[in-house]
């Protein structure tokens, strides 16, 4: 009989279970057991449709904007579909972008120097590491601290961080002044001096260009994501973690990503190739079901009938970059490669914030109102954009401005859900046949776990 | 009548708003003063409850706070609970002796909001007060330790500390759907969980409108059945800290208030601080002036959005919202939604997601704001007025009176 361990990690907000099968001193199953649930698809049923725009915000405290951004879409993609285009404003795209850029940095910034480095404290058990410590640690708190200066760009535009709602149909609610602007310029630009310094170990807009492992090796000085490198080699993680090795990624983002979908080779993404698959979730088509082999609270995702990992990595992978490239030719899609992804995501998105602080035109428009009131659209809309975990789909259906329907895939069903009947999860995938506990909680980490977002 | 009539509108919201006695005499503060002098120097005499002890000065030398830095955040601190200036050395005593205080933190049915929140708080923050200096002996969020070695963390934190630690609840508790949230190795559900910590804290604190009210979950049709907290536990001291998120300053306030008293702060109807909920988002609000001149935004983008008019006729709930966001703001004083445009969703009102939320002003709205009674119910009004807990004295060593005054009327008048 295999020995079954049950291991409840609880490191993120909310309960994600890690249920392990072991056999011959290897996991041989793992079970991804998401068990909170709130119901946000049913509570938005019947409510007005610009409702939405605040309940959504509040699915997560971590990646609500992005939330908002995905349902603010689905409501101009309603209009679209309506035959009446909004045409929204630049500097309200800019905005959304930047806000959005600045949350996606806050969340690996944390996830980095809150959950990824203490796994290490662990493993390595060195004094060399005392300044990751949490709490007491000097990083740590440079890191709490400049994952609090970056959201005060989203609270210049959008009012507040967590749970913004300034983002409407045909724009935004805000009208920055220059002034608003050079402050949110100030703000990238001490945190790009911290990621720079401290993450990097060199110019970012020289790593930027770096294009292989060794590369990045030579040219920077001493760094956090050089340990980090390091480590993962001495631990056996640049190889380990492996998934299924395909990637989605749903928009673009000028200067940051491109969108699309690679198994082979990189395709265009079809949001109707998107399907979910209920038979191991607790949330079925007629209701809600506790049969003893359901263990999620979560729904399946599959694109064309197969898993794919929604992440970072897949945005670098689709976008083409060739440091990207190269590391998955030598390492696949390991534990190492998915982190570093996030990681170098700092610097992509700080470069990109600043370009778009720097497009906006504070004489021209910020919103534009919808050609018709909401009251008066009927039908289907679909809400896509990239939240910090990866790929986020807002879809809903409206009669006369009231939501009849609302469905939420978010990035961490794509990774974190439970299993079809062909295959596992992403995660799930990647976990089996780690060799110890500490290792396949870190490869469910690299994922970066975020359970409200999973069931929400 | 035109409900959105000037003169009907000015009527309406320049009644005199709610009162609360910021002044109650020198005898009376001089009293408090005492009391609060020999409470902080108990706890002083008191050891920390971690062993390691580092100097508060120390911990502000580590985030490279200035003493002066800490300084504006005593005043802040000390006019937020409504306490006049000479007690500010008293409030930065306080700050010095959190760490003789322990917490337990749990979230339920939650988004990490309020944790997030918290996390950005004001300067010196939480991250240094709290988080640092505050003895926190178990954070689901924060914490390093995970699974089973969390468990025993937190089962050793309720026996070792027993009937002393304050219990912050983050999330709605889903009473409908056990199902909805279970934890731990030998499953416990949401109501479980909370009742069984309960039981042996000192007092309960429910941070944001979900802990508060039931929140985002709680709304119709309320799939998991999801409730506040204090409909779940009873016999013991709640404070609910609603909105969403939970203002950080509002957190903080609270537990100076309970170091420096050993008390709760006296609380209104639905057990919110008067001190953080005793006026309306609209009595202070920065766009305030236009609203009394009659000048509204339209629609977004329009010549009102760019000068700044006010949003009621857009949507927002700032007249029917009792919060401090307007004084306080959000992410270290950055901003607010109205700063940005946005207008008020009235977050910090039960059942805000099916009566106050998003696009409909209340003008042409059939919601009744505030409790039926109309704009002008200041905040004691609406609701029953039970001020009981409020007299609960709690904690190790509780002494006698409060900041603002506990039964407020007949006592307070007399010691002054």
């Amino acid at each position: 009989m295999p020995k079954v361990r049950k291991t409840v990690l609880n490191r993120v907000e909310g309960e994600i279970q890690l249920k392990l099968v072991w056999e011959k001193g290897k996991v041989k199953d793992a079970f991804i057991i998401a068990p909170n649930f709130r119901g946000f698809e049913f509570i938005l049923e019947e409510k007005p449709a610009l409702d939405a725009l605040v309940i959504n915000p509040r699915i997560c405290g971590i990646c609500g904007h992005a939330h908002l951004i995905a349902t603010t879409k689905a409501i101009e993609n309603l209009y679209e579909n309506a035959g009446l285009k909004i045409d929204v404003p630049k500097n309200a795209k800019l905005i959304r972008d930047i806000t959005l850029g600045a949350e996606i940095i806050q969340n690996h910034l944390r996830w980095f120097y809150m959950f990824v480095m203490p796994d290490f404290l662990k493993l390595e058990k060195s004094k060399k590491l005392k300044d990751f410590e949490p709490i007491k640690g000097y990083k740590w708190q440079k890191a709490v601290d400049f994952s609090s200066r970056i959201v005060k760009v989203i609270a210049i535009f959008g009012g507040q961080w967590p749970h913004t709602s300034y983002s409407v149909p045909g724009g935004v609610v805000c009208d920055p002044t220059t002034f608003d602007l050079t402050e949110a310029k100030s703000i990238v630009d001490s945190v790009v001096g911290f990621a720079q310094q401290e993450i990097f170990g060199m110019d970012i807009e020289d790593y930027l260009s770096v294009s292989s492992e060794e590369e990045y090796l030579k040219k920077s000085k001493n760094s956090d994501l050089k340990k980090f490198i390091f480590m993962c080699k001495k631990h056996q993680l640049d190889h380990a973690g492996k998934s299924y090795h395909r990637f989605l990624t749903v928009c673009d983002m000028e200067y940051a990503f491109s969108k699309g979908i690679t198994k082979k080779k990189r395709r265009n993404f079809y949001v109707e190739k998107v399907r979910e698959i209920d038979s191991y979730s607790y949330l079925t088509e007629n209701g809600f079901s506790f049969d003893k082999n359901r263990y999620s609270w979560a729904k399946a995702v599959r694109y064309n009938g197969l898993p794919y990992e929604t992440s970072p990595l897949s945005r670098r992978i689709n976008s083409r970059e060739k440091l990207f490239i190269n590391l998955l030719k030598h390492y696949r899609d390991s534990y190492m490669v998915r982190m570093w992804a996030r990681i170098d995501e700092i610097a992509r998105m700080l470069y990109a914030m600043k370009m778009w602080i720097e497009s906006i035109k504070p004489s021209e428009p910020f919103y534009i109102p919808p050609p018709a009131d909401i009251k008066e659209i009927s039908g289907k809309g679909v809400g896509l954009c990239e939240a910090a975990r990866g790929s986020l789909i807002h879809q809903l259906t409206v009669e006369k401005g009231i939501i009849k329907k609302y469905n939420i895939i978010t990035p961490s069903t794509w990774n974190l859900g439970p299993r079809c009947e062909k295959y596992l999860s992403p995660a799930e995938k990647a976990i089996t046949g780690i060799d110890s506990q500490l290792k396949a909680e870190m490869i469910l980490r690299s994922f970066d776990v975020c359970s409200v977002c999973t069931t929400h | 009548m035109n409900i959105t009539d000037r003169e009907h509108l000015r009527a309406l919201f320049t009644k005199p708003t709610n009162y609360i006695n910021t002044n109650r005499g020198d005898a009376y503060y001089r009293e408090l003063y005492k009391k609060m002098e020999r409470r902080l120097a108990e706890l002083r005499a008191q050891k920390p409850v971690r062993e390691a002890e580092m100097k508060f000065e120390e911990y502000l030398k580590v985030w490279e706070l200035t003493r002066r830095d800490f300084l504006k955040w005593v005043s802040a601190t000390t006019a937020m609970l409504m306490l006049p200036p000479q007690f500010e050395p008293l409030v930065a005593q306080a700050a010095e002796v959190m760490n003789r205080i322990p917490i337990i933190w749990i979230n339920i049915q939650d988004c990490a909001g309020n944790t997030e929140a918290l996390l950005r708080s004001y300067s010196p923050t939480v991250d240094e007060l709290i988080l640092e200096y505050l003895s926190v002996e178990y954070h689901e969020v924060i914490m390093a330790a995970a699974g089973d070695q969390a468990e025993q963390n937190l089962e050793k934190a309720v026996k070792d500390f027993d009937g002393k630690y304050l219990l912050f609840v983050e999330g709605s508790i889903p009473v409908g759907m056990p199902e909805a949230f279970t934890i731990g190795r030998h499953p416990k559900t949401g109501v479980e969980h909370v009742k069984h910590l309960a039981e042996h804290a000192a007092a309960v604190i429910a941070v944001g409108s979900c802990a508060a009210f039931g929140g985002v979950p709680a709304a119709h049709p309320n799939p998991t059945g999801a409730v506040g907290v204090m409909d779940v536990v009873k016999g013991k001291p709640i404070i609910n800290i609603p909105a969403c998120p939970a203002n950080p300053a509002n957190i903080t306030g609270v537990v100076i208030h309970y170091i420096l008293t050993g008390e709760i702060p006296e609380l209104d109807s639905l057990l919110r601080p008067k001190f953080a909920f005793g006026y309306r988002i609209h009595d202070n609000c920065e766009r305030r002036a236009h609203f009394d001149a009659g000048e509204f935004v339209e629609e977004w983008g329009d010549f009102g959005a760019k000068n700044n008019f006010c949003l009621y006729k857009m949507g927002c709930k700032g007249p029917f919202t009792f919060n401090n966001c307007s004084i306080v703001r959000y992410n270290e004083g950055t901003n607010w939604p109205i700063g940005v445009g946005r207008g008020c969703i009235g977050c910090s009102e039960p059942n805000f997601w099916d009566v106050y939320a998003t696009e409909r002003p209340i003008a042409d709205s059939p919601i009744q704001p505030p409790a039926g009674r109309g704009v002008e119910s200041t905040v004691d009004q609406f609701g029953l007025g039970v001020l009981t807990a409020t007299a609960v004295g709690i904690g190790i060593h509780a002494v006698a009176s409060a900041l603002a005054g506990k039964k407020d009327k007949e006592e307070n008048k007399e010691e002054v």
